[in-house]
């Protein structure tokens, strides 16, 4: 419960309509895209930085901590509130300051939705490149405070490679700025790099500059179906070695093949053991070449069947299958859990084989959504909440499938984060110095803990 | 003292310490008087030196042939020579693991001839190192294309300043785990700690490398000409130009301004580009315009290329100033410069990179860089961008009256070096 | 409760994934959880476990929602939030016997009975009307306008016999007026009698027709709505007639869709509303699906470039969406265009409007500026309700464009050959 002393004050920094104390209110702000959830005292919506700054003075004076939040669809936990702290939402922070596209600069306000800046980018042309599946959803403070990746990231890239520059509401209250609108990084401490991904546990970001991209001439986009996980697997491999650099290498399995076909009608076979969406860009005259040694490398092979989507529209029949294909697994059972491993790219058909095996050993529907080209993973484990024993097994899943990540060279997550949900991995993957300098970095941004404490450590 | 050399010579061995003012000065940078120079060769001899370091309270900065002696008086400069090795070359991954003290001309050399692409251009063909490319963290003229130094490291092995290693990342291009100290890292110039082990992500080869050569008269026809390609979506991977002076003694035979354009993409769109590059030249009122096809002339040019930014970087950066602005905005920028400094074409050193709106003057002497700082700072915010570098933070600090702000991101960042080297031991030269 | 434990399965499969957050208008516009369907979805939910109680926040966040059904579209899940939400008012309704505050109430009786919501017509016209002119500045009661809003002289069924013959007639069509178009809008009624004649069609108004029971039902008062439904399905199949005709969207989805849901568990009366059911057409896709429009007889005068706003009923519900337009297409000189964003919702939405008027408001004015940029001089629709909510907002904007219903400017084009 909040005191009214606390709630006045609060309602005094960013007024009446921008404070919310209420059950509903704060129940509605427990939970994130986890299954976890706890419940604030109160949730604010601060508009301007100085209102942040404002916020986190005030918090500070009284020893309450702070939640930053976006949309709330972070797949790691980072937005659960403790009991006796504040939910600061900078949803209603959306403007868009300055789109520039001669000097490919746009200057935003963390509470912008990725695909809202999209549209507007679409206007002159232009375009953001990281647009984690979830854009329609997911603000760019949320995206910089995860570093999301998406589809696009093996050619052009993740966040923070897109993050010009930060104004930044630090855990004393000083606004600070970082880096700048041009895209020459400047010597020194890069403090925009350790502030993106770092889930809101150092700063508060308040304005974003961000690089923006012409769209490319031209654009090809495939699809190669498989009967066998395995042998799209082995495309994957053989792309990356024939030094082809693809925007996009996508690969979904049979269970998820059918979820997503459930929920898009987009035509997808349903018999079939995976399939590949293959999208590269570039200069118009480049495009026929490439398609035609991707081409040859599916048939090697043994595609079953290869496309080249001919339409628009057949382009974004195919996006909206992988677009929605997390979220449509839950047609099949009510509850999923999503990791987030990533191997190095030559590991990634080991990684596939053993996924496989595990969902025989542990007799579990196991969906397999890849960033194939950055051995990023998804296993989607589908189970009931409801049903303990399941939920027992997912748990060794989970950790059966890190522990094979990390034993394959890779990491526990590539693009959505550690939050609440993988701490307990994060020590699996680092040595104790390392666990060591996150803890200097923390105590030299936030040594109180009043931002997101206990997230990432 | 004497117990200090014995340590040490104990340590790394005595044939790898060097002590003599005259046979250290080979290795030096600067006017400051190190205790010694010293050659470690594994990871366990630079964290056995900062170790002692610490216990001696001896100030260390390291380098890959030659260090930087500001600060170090009675200190260690460490030369990592040494640790030059490649230790693995990783194709399917694209990826490699080395040594610090490789050269960094002789990495990209070397990955060439595996068939692998790293771009970032050298910090100064002689003397720049791996480990130094990433502790500097450039942003050079290839990266409209390739992306700032950063996104080359994938992970790294380093003695923190404490005498601890450090060793994070891995072969994935994606990794949000933890904090992202691996990128924090790139361009600390060896404050938070000693890269011994880098792995640096690669990138297959383009299949044609083409230049475009180009004499203009005036500047600002060229950087019109420049501004123009990109209206027209043409990002070339360099768009370069040294004005008359530099011109002169780099490629003799120029007249006038000399813009240099890299090419590297598939041949289909690349032949192109270059024919398109030119008329927009042509147009533009350039002289003598020749595209290079020829693999040995592109070579040269682009070495020439190097060796000019690495004497600018090295031998002459107490007279470098250097601007960004929009890529747009430099034909009113540059207008507005010559307002200031005279003729560009004549003054001592005008290089620009187009597509990243970088202005880099070499001042006629360094004694001007004060004076000229504060006015061409202000004429770059006017074009929304600022003098480069911790000057330029101080300078738009200042032009926005904001000592708060300047003290904020002060503090942190000493904050964040306290954390990490207590005792201030590491590159006392480096200001942040 | 048992309504949300029928429903628990659906509660349970959200993932809270938040893809619906962008399709949500009042979401987009409000920029709070609760005001999302994920938002919504997760109190039902709440509410179902026990974990927090049905208090006013709880009612706000389950009233203000417009039921236009955008989630259930941009679900992957196959999550159907506005189903959930009228679930959650039907648990409100029988855990409270009725929607709180008294004035929620009392909109609704007064719309489940003709003869009270005469009376209200008739004091707003009479006196109301009046009052209102003389205050300076009150054009605009809650974001309705209410000096602009059109009040019908006398109730359109009172202005017609109950059966309207034509020669040679090909089909026997009732006409299902509904609350707008008989007391407000009786234009647009006249019409529908007009197109239905000219092509040949008799037209029954059965005179004992009540308000479908969509406004009551979409609060939760499944009560009242059955019983407003078996009126209006006994009045209809009691006559001789082919087909049911509604030229108002959320009506036609009530008769055609929702009653079926209604009386799933009446199996006996059952196949009686399927019967009824299956008559049921909305009326541009009654024109394009069950008459042959003769084009030879349509005339127009002058050129006009008209948009068409898609009703939520209409494009989610009913999924009719190329019907209207391929009216409009028909019509001679009509040059038509889309505008942004057709098919979103326009913020009417039955009681929202005038329970949550600037959240309403706010989304009407993003209606007005998608009609403006579309360059269209007259808006057709489909739905009563939206064609004074979008003509409200259009002024309101000081704007000049025309809503119309699709009838209207059909029964235009026959105007010239009377
Ligand atoms: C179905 C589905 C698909 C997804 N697909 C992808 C994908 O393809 N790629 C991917 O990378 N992710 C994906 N995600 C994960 C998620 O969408 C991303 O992590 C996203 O960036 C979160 O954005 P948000 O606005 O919801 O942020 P939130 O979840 O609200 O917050 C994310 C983190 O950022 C912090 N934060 C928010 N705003 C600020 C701020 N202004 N300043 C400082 N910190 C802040 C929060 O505290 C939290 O730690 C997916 C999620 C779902 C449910
Ligand atoms: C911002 C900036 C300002 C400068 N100002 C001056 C100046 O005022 N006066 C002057 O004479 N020169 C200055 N220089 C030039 C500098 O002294 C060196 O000449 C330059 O860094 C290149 O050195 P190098 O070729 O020997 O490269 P390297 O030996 O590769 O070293 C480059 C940088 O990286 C660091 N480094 C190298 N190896 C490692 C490692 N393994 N781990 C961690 N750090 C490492 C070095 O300490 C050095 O800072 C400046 C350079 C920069 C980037
Ligand atoms: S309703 Fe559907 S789209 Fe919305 S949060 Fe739930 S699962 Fe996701
Ligand atoms: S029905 Fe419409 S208003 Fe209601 S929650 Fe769904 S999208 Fe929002």
């Amino acid at each position: 419960m909040i005191s009214h002393n606390v709630l006045d004050q609060l309602k005094a920094i960013v007024g009446e309509k921008n404070v919310f104390a209420d059950t509903i209110s704060v129940s509605s702000y427990s939970y994130d895209a986890t299954m976890l959830s706890g419940t604030a005292m109160a949730t604010v919506f601060p508009v301007t930085t100085e209102q942040t700054v404002h916020l986190v003075k005030y918090l500070d004076s009284v020893n309450i901590p702070l939640v930053p939040r976006g949309a709330g669809t972070n797949l790691s936990g980072g937005t659960i509130p403790m009991e006796n702290s504040v939910v600061v939402n900078f949803s209603r922070m959306t403007k868009i300051l300055e789109i520039d596209t001669e000097n490919f600069v746009a200057v935003v306000e963390p509470g912008l939705v990725n695909f809202d800046f999209q549209v507007e980018l679409e206007k002159y042309g232009f375009y953001y490149p990281p647009d984690p599946a979830s854009y329609k959803a997911t603000t760019l403070g949320g995206n910089l405070g995860e570093c999301s990746g998406g589809p696009r990231c093996f050619k052009y890239g993740v966040t923070r490679d897109y993050v010009l520059g930060l104004e930044v509401v630090l855990p004393d209250g000083q606004i600070i700025q970082t880096g700048g609108r041009n895209f020459r990084s400047e010597p020194g401490f890069d403090l925009t790099r350790i502030l993106v991904g770092s889930e809101g546990t150092l700063g508060f970001i308040t304005k974003i500059f961000l690089r923006i991209l012409p769209k490319p001439a031209a654009k090809k986009t495939m699809l190669a179906i498989y009967n066998e996980v395995e042998d799209a697997s082995q495309t994957v491999a053989d792309i990356v070695a024939a030094g082809i650099v693809p925007t996009t290498l996508e690969m979904m399995d049979n269970i998820l093949i059918n979820t997503a076909e459930d929920a898009t009608g987009a035509g997808l076979p349903r018999d079939a053991g995976a399939l590949l969406i293959i999208e590269i860009d570039g200069h118009e005259v480049d495009m026929d070449a490439q398609v035609e040694i991707i081409a040859e490398i599916c048939k090697k092979a043994r595609v079953r069947e290869f496309k080249i989507a001919r339409t628009v529209a057949e382009v974004d029949q195919l996006w909206l299958a992988r677009r929605v294909v997390i979220g449509s697994v839950a047609r099949r059972r009510p509850s999923y859990s999503l990791q987030d491993v990533t191997v190095p790219r030559s590991m990634f058909p080991s990684a596939v084989k053993e996924i496989v095996k595990v969902r025989k050993d542990y007799n579990l529907d196991i969906g397999i959504l890849a960033h194939a080209g950055d051995g990023n993973f998804h296993p989607l484990v589908l189970f009931d909440q409801r049903n303990k024993d399941e939920v027992e097994r997912v748990h060794a899943v989970e950790k059966h499938i890190c522990t094979m990540a990390l034993a394959l060279g890779g990491t526990v997550s590539g693009e959505h984060g550690i939050g609440l949900l993988k701490k307990h991995f994060i020590e699996m993957e680092f040595s104790a110095t390392a666990m060591e300098s996150f803890k200097k970095i923390k105590s030299a941004f936030d040594p109180n803990h009043r931002f997101n404490p206990g997230k990432i450590m | 003292m004497n117990k200090a050399m014995a340590q040490i010579k104990g340590l790394i061995g005595e044939g790898h310490v060097v002590d003599s003012v005259a046979e250290m000065a080979k290795f030096l940078r600067g006017n400051g008087k190190p205790l010694a120079v010293v050659f470690p060769g594994s990871t366990a001899e630079v964290s056995g030196l900062v170790k002692l370091a610490n216990e001696l309270n001896l100030k260390i900065a390291v380098g890959g042939q030659v260090v930087e002696s500001k600060g170090l008086d009675g200190g260690l400069a460490l030369v990592l020579s040494r640790m030059n090795k490649i230790l693995e070359i990783d194709h399917a991954n694209l990826v490699a693991t080395v040594e610090p003290g490789i050269l960094h001309a002789a990495f990209v050399t070397k990955m060439e001839e595996e068939g692998l692409n790293f771009p970032p251009e050298p910090f100064a063909v002689e003397t720049g190192s791996v480990g130094g490319c990433f502790a500097i963290g450039d942003t050079d003229s290839k990266a409209f294309q390739y992306m700032p130094t950063r996104t080359y490291l994938l992970g790294y092995e380093m003695v923190l300043p404490t005498g601890e290693v450090l060793d994070i990342g891995n072969k994935c291009i994606k990794n949000v785990s933890g904090y992202d100290l691996i990128h924090f890292a790139v361009g600390s110039r060896g404050t938070l700690g000693i890269f011994t082990k880098l792995l640096i992500k690669l990138l297959p080869p383009p299949e044609v490398k083409y230049a475009v050569l180009a004499d203009f008269a005036s500047i600002h026809k060229a950087s019109i000409a420049f501004t123009t390609l990109i209206k027209r979506n043409i990002h070339p991977t360099r768009l370069n130009l040294i004005n008359a002076t530099l011109a002169k003694n780099t490629f003799p035979a120029t007249e006038g301004n000399l813009v240099m354009v890299d090419l590297e993409g598939f041949k289909a769109s690349t032949e192109l580009l270059a024919e398109e590059i030119s008329s927009v030249f042509k147009l533009a009122g350039a002289k003598n315009i020749r595209i290079v096809t020829n693999a040995d002339e592109y070579v040269k040019i682009w070495r020439a290329w190097l060796s000019l930014r690495g004497e600018l970087n090295t031998q002459d950066v107490e007279r470098i100033l250097d601007i960004n602005v929009g890529p747009m905005k430099m034909p009113p920028a540059l207008k507005a410069l010559e307002e200031i400094t005279g003729d560009l074409a004549g003054y001592p050193g005008i290089v620009l990179e187009g597509l990243l709106g970088h202005i880099r003057m070499l001042l006629p002497t360094a004694a001007e860089k004060n004076q000229l700082a504060g006015k061409v700072n202000a004429l770059a915010m006017s074009f929304g961008g600022n003098v480069s570098g911790v000057l330029g933070s101080r300078l738009v600090c200042e032009a926005y009256n904001d000592a708060e702000m300047w003290q904020g991101i002060t503090s942190l960042i000493n904050q964040i070096r306290k954390q990490f080297d207590p005792k201030g031991i590491l590159a006392p030269g480096a200001s942040l | 409760m048992g309504v949300l434990n029928d429903v628990y399965e659906m509660l349970n499969t959200c993932n809270k994934c938040g893809f619906c957050l962008t399709a949500c208008k009042t979401y987009k516009t409000d920029l709070r959880e609760p005001m999302s369907p994920r938002g919504r979805i997760q109190l039902i939910k709440k509410l179902a476990d026990g974990v927090i109680e049905p208090d006013k926040d709880y009612e706000d966040a389950i009233n203000s929602c417009l039921l236009c059904g955008e989630c259930a579209v941009a679900c992957p899940s196959g999550v159907r939030g506005n189903d959930l939400v009228l679930a959650a008012r039907r648990d409100l309704k029988l855990r409270k016997g009725g929607i709180k505050p008294f004035t929620k109430s009392f909109a609704l009786k007064t719309l489940a009975s003709p003869s009270r919501l005469e009376h209200g017509f008739n004091l707003f016209r009479g006196v109301g009307k009046g009052i209102l002119n003389r205050i300076d500045g009150l054009d605009y009661f809650r974001g309705v306008d209410v000096k602009g809003m059109p009040v019908a002289k006398k109730p359109f069924m009172d202005q017609v016999p109950e059966h309207i013959t034509v020669n040679n007639p090909k089909k026997k069509v009732a006409f299902f007026v509904g609350c707008f178009l008989n007391h407000s809008l009786d234009g647009t009624a006249h019409s529908v009698v007009k197109v239905l004649t000219k092509n040949d069609c008799d037209v029954i108004i059965p005179k004992d027709q009540v308000c479908c029971g969509l406004p009551q039902y979409a609060y939760g008062d499944f009560e009242t709505a059955k019983e407003n439904a078996r009126k209006t399905i006994e009045s209809f199949l009691k006559k001789d007639i082919d087909s049911v005709v509604t030229a108002c969207a959320s009506c036609g989805s009530m008769l055609k869709e929702e009653y079926l849901k209604l009386f799933a568990d009446e199996p006996n009366y059952l196949p009686r509303v399927k019967e009824f059911c299956a008559k049921v057409f909305e009326f541009s896709q009654f024109v394009e699906e069950e008459i042959e429009l003769d084009k030879s007889k349509l005339k127009s005068h002058t050129p006009v470039k008209v948009t068409y706003h898609d009703p939520c009923h209409m494009v989610r519900h009913l999924k009719i969406t190329s019907q209207p337009r391929q009216v409009l297409r028909s019509i001679p000189r009509l040059e038509f265009t889309e505008m942004n964003e057709a098919n979103r919702c326009c913020g009417a939405s039955g009681l929202v409007q005038a329970f949550y008027h600037e959240l309403s408001t706010d989304i009407t004015r993003q209606k007005t500026k998608n009609i403006v940029d579309s360059g269209a001089e007259v808006v057709a629709t489909s739905c009563p309700a939206c064609m004074l909510r979008i003509q409200g907002g259009i002024n309101f904007a000081g704007q000049k464009q025309k809503v119309v219903h699709v009838a209207d400017l059909l029964a235009k084009a026959y105007k010239s050959e009377n």
